[in-house]
């Protein structure tokens, strides 16, 4: 398997976040992971998931389950402020037709929540 | 609550992934603000110019402003030699194979550098147009730059790292004719990403561009300097 690696150190980045806040609960171990990826980022929510696979190994993250919501792009029209939900970023706006906006959702990855095993 | 292995607990976290990273990046910010250093992070593909960018610009700028460099790449340290023959203070950070740089790095980085000596320090980031777009290194300004044998086309290719830049400089403009490259196309492209996203014509050969590009810098440097007053 081929690791891409911009993933992957998003994947080390994932795994120090839960376990920081794993150790804090004082939980023996993290069952479930979810994040929310948008789709205006970088980011390839398959590989983010193939690379969590390999960074989890050997940390209390080993035998969770990482789920991924995608987040669609939301831009807001530069030119009449309309906001639409667009398929990238070069998209049109639906009312009056100019390409592009402002990324108002869809350009983080957000660690929304993580299930701890405690006792 | 409780299930047939044990307690578990849900737990809230709504944390941005990058956080980290952009914590230490506002740190550095504020600290160059402070001392009056206007930090510039370069963005672009392998070879489109960074490095002979910055050996014009520092031949043009030395009497108006002090440079200095952190330079990343994934090995090698010979953009650190073509910098340090022009006396800029440069510290070479190779990342091993590593894509980006991080804050960390560039904050660990500034420590090599004496920047109460300098007014910018330019970070030529690692050669890539995907990942280094996600990572804020405490730059008050985002430079990207695309050269022309590259196509114009490489703005819809890698969105990111023009959507968040604060200028494009379109560089080896002197192959303009050899090879094909519309500028309007990819200015309108640029537009699109970013309206507000200055853009610059350049080639570090002939010279052509270099002075909107130094007043820019010039510009920027003020605005760095006036946030100090605040």
């Amino acid at each position: 398997m081929i690791l891409p690696l911009h993933e992957f150190s998003l994947a080390m980045q994932l795994v120090k976040v839960v376990e920081r806040k794993a150790n804090e609960m004082g939980a023996k171990s993290i069952i479930r992971i979810k994040v929310r990826v948008g789709l205006a980022t970088t980011i390839v929510p398959e590989f983010l998931s193939e690379a969590f696979n390999v960074a989890k190994l050997g940390t209390l993250a080993e035998d969770a389950e990482l789920e991924i919501e995608v987040e669609p792009i939301k831009l807001s029209c530069w030119n009449c402020g309309n906001e639409f939900e667009a398929e990238g970023l070069f998209s049109k706006c639906c009312l009056c037709g100019s390409v592009g906006g402002k990324v108002v959702s869809g350009g983080e990855v957000i660690v929304e929540q993580v299930e701890l095993k405690v006792g | 609550m409780a299930n047939a292995e044990g307690q578990w607990k849900q737990v809230l976290m709504l944390e941005r992934l990058l956080q980290a990273n952009e914590l230490i990046a506002e740190r550095l910010r504020e600290r160059l603000t402070d001392a009056g250093v206007l930090l510039i992070n370069m963005l672009s593909s392998p070879g489109s110019g960074k490095t002979t960018l910055l050996e014009a610009t520092v031949k043009a700028l030395s009497d108006k402003l002090r440079v200095g460099a952190i330079l990343g790449d994934v090995a090698t340290e010979r953009d650190y030699e073509r910098l340090s023959a022009y006396g800029v203070p440069a510290v070479q950070i190779v990342t091993g194979g590593e894509c980006h740089l991080e804050a960390a790095m560039v904050e660990q980085a500034m420590h090599r550098l004496p920047i109460e000596n300098l007014s910018v320090v330019f970070i030529e980031n690692v050669g890539n147009l995907v990942c280094p777009a996600e990572f804020r290194l405490g730059e008050h300004f985002r430079v990207t730059l695309l050269s022309v044998p590259e196509g114009e086309d490489k703005v819809l290719k890698y969105p990111h790292a023009f959507r968040t830049a604060d200028a494009v400089l379109i560089t080896k403009v002197d192959l303009l004719e050899h090879v094909r490259f519309n500028v309007e196309l990819a200015e309108g492209y640029i537009h699109s990403l970013n309206p507000n996203a200055r853009v610059v014509k350049l080639s570090a050969l002939t010279g052509y561009g270099l002075d909107e590009w130094l007043s820019l810098l010039l510009e920027w440097h003020k605005d760095v300097l006036q946030r100090v007053e605040l």
